[in-house]
């Protein structure tokens, strides 16, 4: 078990050291992130933007960059980026916006998709099931953005109308400057949570429940559930100490598999809501073709993919007889 | 409060703010006020209150006169925190900043002396008087002299030979070199010299990032900087003029134009000033009487540029025959038009309509004349193809044109002209590229006039009552000059008229400048952009500023009303 | 004998392929859906010729006009026809669609069985391949795409590919894996047969049902994933259009001309339908437990 976690590890290192010399490469092939100096008016003098040029490094040959830039990301420092600012608390700060809508999209999908799901497989066939599957399939075939959009566009100002008071936000992860408690905060961060959350929530779901729907049938046809129920457990208790368990083995691989590609969705959800996440600093650093920052992005990103895939591999393992002999 | 002949003015930071407008996100519009706010009496007294701003943009550093820093919403964000000698009005004037100055006048022409008088009660918030150390600090940092500062421009300054001070320093005696008529557009948003001194990284890096100026000598501060989020501006209790009524403003950062309708229906944002589009006016418009809005005179212009190197752009008939089978009337009914009913085709490209100076010059292509472009044509040696494009020397008249892929008013004004030239027997195709890759082709970073890859560019720069960045465009050799045009007629009028220190005397030159190129037609003005403004209707006192100033000049005014 | 045991293979293989679509033929919303696909896409690929208006023809007369008689979509801001240009976009979005699928199919599965076929070090080497691959934001690509070539839509769609192969990848890399044990592989192999004919020959037409499944669902991934690039303004460039444009430029109309938002999303989400039930119907066809289950 340790020996796979450090073998995999080990790969992992490989796999990001891989990436960020092909990012690396990319980003420079974007082009000159000075180019825009050019073309300010009245014009910004050579001397000042020759001054920048060295400042970043960018005079440097693209090699001796990328050099200097591994040399810093190994010991933790992701270097500035093109405005002056460090990049690694500028990610830090925009990863935890994304985790915050990322994970709270998890934890509502992945309760929603293990209720739909068993109900469902345990109803096969009944009119609950045959709905719950063409609703999975009908939010697997919309647009993130579309589907978030709608959200937006009608339940926010409904909700907040109907009820009489500012439940539901728009924009932004939360009010700025807001003076309150506790539980005034928690209610602010919640209600700009929601709607985002639940776009991202919606489409996860989807491709869980479907699937747990799958493990679930898969169980309930299992010899030793027949067995379970052969000698006399209640169909209740069949269903959950069972059935429901045992499906949830490669559930959580899916999920933990799944998580890094939430983070893409959540690309597409923060442009609609205006959350200043991941999604904005990848933009931002594609077009301003800030090379530290687009690197610090991939650094912090690859960790969390090959994170959860890892995590994936370790919980089967260990979940898993079977994988773990061999 | 603007004497309207006087047109020199504020600063090398509002122009280097001049930014040409890329894609829509930092696109610098401005207008000229149509709808004035509410100055009832009864709201006057009231104090408190608190309003949410929404900018697309974050500030990436707080000195905006560095080249590294200086975003047009920084510049909006801190009109209120750092004092300016000249401001630019609604009206799209210049005029002495009578807070901060008594008198600024120059006091004698050989060699050019101006003399400013700085109000003795001028202090900065932390009681040290504005001085004429604040004055010889901007002068000094961006004279060109430091080497390896970060300055946006050193236009005009680099003109002083010395900024001295008498009288406790409330009296600035500035002396030039060289006659430099826009002397007015100097010493612009100033910073505490006292403060800047000492502050680690100084001009260039002092106020970096997240290092907030703690300082003001404006109606409001800074604080709260929160970055990502907001950042907020609170009275400045040593403000010497009239208080701000308002508590706080809350600038809030990277709500785009797509989210800010659902947001200010959700009370989430007060006021923005986005990009107008026709979707976002109509939205915004749905949302009455809650939410207002002004639409303004925008300082930013869209134009088509020829590459001069082409060899069929090269010769001026096949420019003019361009000009003459457009129709820039209903390309402005196709785009502007569709949001702002008094949107109208613009006829010359150095003063704007709006501008007081604005004359227009390019009538003799108002309507359209197809008979006459295709004569053109033909009388240069084009034979009409079978395609019913025109050829020369077997080549035909198959011409690129180039903009920011994703803006929606330029993507229609490509397909606008693409089917009017057409009927001339031009072929257009389009070259369109994302935000800053499209700057490229017209403005390679090598510099090498050779590297520039397109045939006509379509996008917007913004004018200002202080022209003389004009010869930087349209000067012979200059870089931003991507024409490649060069006619010396015209570089004497740009070097004279940066001379001349007489404001209608110097208007004229421009506006002569402007006939010149008309004649010559390396660049077609299309259209103005006007400005937008929304905000919610409790808010008294809202005047749109549509030069690089924009809405927040007299926010010190602004107050909430209870509804 | 190699070939014998190919000819005793490929009978089997045709043999399986009725027996999948006489299951796929039982599943009724999977025959409906795959129907309704084929009209979707050859409306979408002639339907541009038949109906009257161009996708880029400009009616005078309708700027910005409601669902009507002669615009059944309504109009753009600047008179262009929404289902011309919905149809338009339609084409596009199923090109780029069935290129990726095609592609990402063919490098999926062969990676994944190269992978799977030789273990060891060339697996190692390609499964870290596939985890590269998962890592690069494929946004910088196609910033990089969008700033150089203008992104045209053949090139949209191979980079999307290069994108999404990994999942077809670690599907046929599985079943290879457990299939290259068998015997019949084995006697294969030591009947002199090279790697190139066992993973041909044997291996891949058992991992058939999981591959065409794959492939199918791709389809409806990569319609998804071109809307997302537009939508963030990445993708198909104009002039072209595709679907996910159309949702871009008409996001911000969702409340004053609705139609600009509404038409193009419900093709999307039509199409993506689609082909997700006739992936499901497939895999249930291609199941072999499926006869004791309906």
């Amino acid at each position: 078990m340790g020996g796979l976690v450090v073998r995999r590890a080990a790969t992992a290192l490989v796999v990001l050291a891989l990436a960020s010399v092909v990012v690396h490469l990319l980003v420079t092939a974007l082009g000159d992130p000075l180019a825009e100096l050019h073309r300010r008016n009245p014009p910004v003098s050579t001397q000042v933007i020759e001054a920048r040029r060295q400042d970043l490094g960018l005079d440097r040959s693209a090699p001796q960059r990328y050099a200097e830039w591994l040399g810093g990301a190994v010991q933790g420092d992701l270097g500035e980026d093109i405005d002056g600012r460090r990049v690694a608390p500028v990610v830090w700060r925009h990863l935890l916006v994304t985790l915050r809508l990322v994970v709270a999209a998890v934890a509502v999908a992945l309760v929603l998709a293990v209720v739909v799901g068993t109900y469902a497989a345990a109803r096969q066939y009944s009119a609950a099931d045959h709905a719950a599957t063409f609703a999975g399939f009908l939010l697997l075939s919309t647009p993130v953005f579309w589907l978030a959009t709608l959200l937006k566009e009608y339940v926010a100002i409904w909700t907040n109308q109907a009820l009489g008071f500012q439940v539901l936000y728009t924009v932004g992860p939360q009010t700025p400057n807001l003076v309150g408690g506790f539980w005034v905060q928690a209610a602010d961060r919640l209600g700009h949570l929601a709607l985002p959350a639940t776009a991202l929530a919606l489409v996860l779901f989807a491709s869980w429940s479907r699937f747990q729907r799958a493990a679930t049938l898969d169980g309930l046809e299992s010899n030793h559930v027949r067995l379970a129920r052969a000698t006399g457990a209640s169909p209740r208790r069949v269903l959950v100490r069972h059935v429901v368990r045992n499906a949830l083995v490669p559930l959580t691989t899916v999920v933990a598999v799944d998580f890094s590609l939430a983070f893409g969705g959540a690309i597409l959800i923060e442009k609609v809501f205006a959350w200043q996440g991941m999604g904005s600093l990848l933009v931002e650093g594609v077009t301003e073709r800030d090379p530290n920052l687009v690197m610090g992005w991939l650094m912090v990103t690859g960790v969390v993919v090959v994170g959860c895939n890892l995590a994936a591999d370790v919980i089967a393992a260990a979940l898993d007889p079977r994988v773990r002999r061999g | 409060m603007a004497t309207r002949h006087k047109s020199l003015g504020v600063g090398p930071l509002a122009l280097v703010v001049v930014v040409l407008l890329m894609a829509s996100a930092c696109d610098p519009s401005d207008r000229g006020v149509t709808v004035a706010g509410d100055m009832d009496g009864e709201v006057r007294s009231v104090r408190g209150g608190r309003v949410t701003f929404a900018s697309d943009q974050e500030p990436t550093g707080w000195n905006v006169a560095t080249a590294s820093d200086s975003l047009l919403a920084t510049g909006m964000i801190v009109e209120n925190v750092y004092p300016s000698a000249f401001v630019q009005t609604p009206e799209l004037d210049v005029a002495m900043n009578d807070d901060l100055l008594v008198s600024a006048a120059q006091v004698s022409d050989e060699p050019q002396v101006v003399e400013y008088r700085i109000r003795e009660e001028a202090v900065w918030s932390d009681g040290m008087p504005i001085s004429a150390e604040d004055f010889a600090y901007a002068w000094r940092q961006q004279n060109g002299s430091v080497p390896g500062n970060d300055v946006a421009s050193t236009v005009g300054y680099e003109q002083i030979t010395s900024v001295e001070g008498s009288g406790d320093a409330k009296v600035v005696t500035v002396t030039f070199a060289e006659p430099f008529g826009e002397w007015q557009s100097l010493f612009h948003q100033l910073l505490p010299a006292h403060v800047m001194s000492h502050l680690p990284g100084g001009w260039s890096d002092g106020l970096d990032g997240t290092r907030l100026p703690e300082f003001s000598g404006g109606p409001f501060r800074l604080v709260d900087y929160v970055p990502g989020q907001s950042v907020s501006l609170v009275r400045n209790d040593a403000w010497w003029g009239q208080p701000a009524r308002l508590d706080e403003i809350v600038v809030r950062f990277g709500i785009d134009a797509a989210a800010l309708p659902q947001a200010m229906a959700n009370s989430e944002v007060d006021m923005a000033y986005p990009q107008p589009e026709l979707d976002l006016v109509q939205q915004v418009e749905d949302l009455a009487p809650e939410i207002e809005s002004q639409m303004s005179w925008g300082l930013s212009f869209e134009h088509l540029d020829f590459n001069l190197a082409h060899p069929f752009l090269a010769k001026r008939e096949v420019r003019q025959a361009i000009a003459l089978g457009l129709d820039r009337n209903t390309i402005v009914q196709a785009t502007v038009a569709q949001f702002d009913d008094r949107a109208q085709r613009l006829d010359n490209r150095i003063w704007l309509v709006g501008q007081p100076q604005y004359e227009a010059h390019g009538q003799r292509y108002a309507g359209r004349d197809v008979k006459a472009a295709r004569a053109l044509l033909e009388a240069a040696g084009f034979i009409e193809g079978r395609d019913g494009i025109y050829q020369l020397g077997g080549r035909r008249l198959s011409l690129r044109i180039s903009t920011t892929a994703g803006n929606r008013l330029r993507e229609d004004t490509e397909l606008v002209i693409l089917d009017q030239l057409a009927d001339v027997g031009i072929e257009i195709t389009i070259d369109n590229r994302e935000g800053s890759a499209v700057f490229d082709k017209f403005f390679p970073g090598s510099g090498n006039p050779a590297d520039r890859d397109f045939d006509i560019a379509l996008f917007a720069w913004t004018g200002s009552p202080f022209p003389s960045f004009n010869s930087s465009l349209y000067g012979s050799g200059s870089g931003q000059n991507h024409m490649g045009y060069a006619n010396p007629e015209l570089d004497a009028l740009f070097d004279q008229a940066l001379a001349e220190d007489d404001p209608e005397a110097r208007a004229a030159l421009y506006n002569r400048a402007d006939e010149l190129l008309w004649e010559d037609l390396p660049t077609i003005p299309l259209y103005t952009k006007p400005t937008f403004l929304p905000y919610r209707s409790t808010i008294t006192n809202v005047i749109d500023n549509p030069t690089t100033r924009g809405p927040l000049w007299n926010a010190e005014q602004w107050a909430v009303r209870a509804r | 004998m190699g070939e014998a045991s190919a000819a005793v293979q490929a009978t089997a293989v045709s043999g399986r392929a009725r027996s999948v679509a006489r299951q796929f033929c039982r599943r009724r919303l999977a025959v409906a859906s795959l129907v309704m696909l084929i009209v979707v896409v050859l409306l979408s690929l002639g339907g541009g010729a038949v109906w009257r208006w161009d996708h880029d023809e400009r009616d005078p007369a309708a700027f910005s006009s409601p669902p009507s008689k002669v615009h059944p979509m309504g109009t753009d801001g600047i008179g262009r026809d929404v289902l011309a240009q919905v149809l338009q976009g339609a084409q596009r979005s199923v090109q780029v669609a069935l290129v990726v699928a095609v592609i990402s199919t063919a490098v999926g599965t062969l990676v994944g069985a190269l992978a799977g076929y030789h273990r060891g070090a060339v697996d190692a080497v390609l499964m870290r391949l596939t985890d590269v691959a998962l890592v690069v934001p494929s946004i910088a690509v196609f910033a990089l795409l969008a700033g150089s070539s203008g992104g045209g839509w053949l090139t949209v769609a191979l980079v999307i590919a290069l994108f999404s192969w990994m999942s077809v990848a670690r599907v046929v890399r599985g079943v290879v894996l457990s299939l290259r044990e068998m015997g019949y592989v084995e006697s294969a192999r030591a009947s002199g047969a090279g790697p190139a004919q066992i993973i041909a020959t044997h291996l891949l037409p058992n991992a058939a049902g999981p591959i065409i499944v794959s492939g199918t669902l791709a389809v409806a991934v990569a319609i998804l994933a071109e809307s997302g690039l537009s939508y963030l303004g990445l993708g198909i460039q104009p002039p072209d259009v595709s679907l996910g444009r159309l949702i871009e430029t008409g996001q911000q109309a969702v409340h004053t001309r609705p139609w600009l938002f509404y038409f193009p999303g419900a093709v999307i989400v039509v199409i993506c339908l689609c082909v997700n039930f006739v992936g499901d119907g497939l895999r249930d066809a291609f199941d072999p437990t499926t006869d004791t289950r309906t």
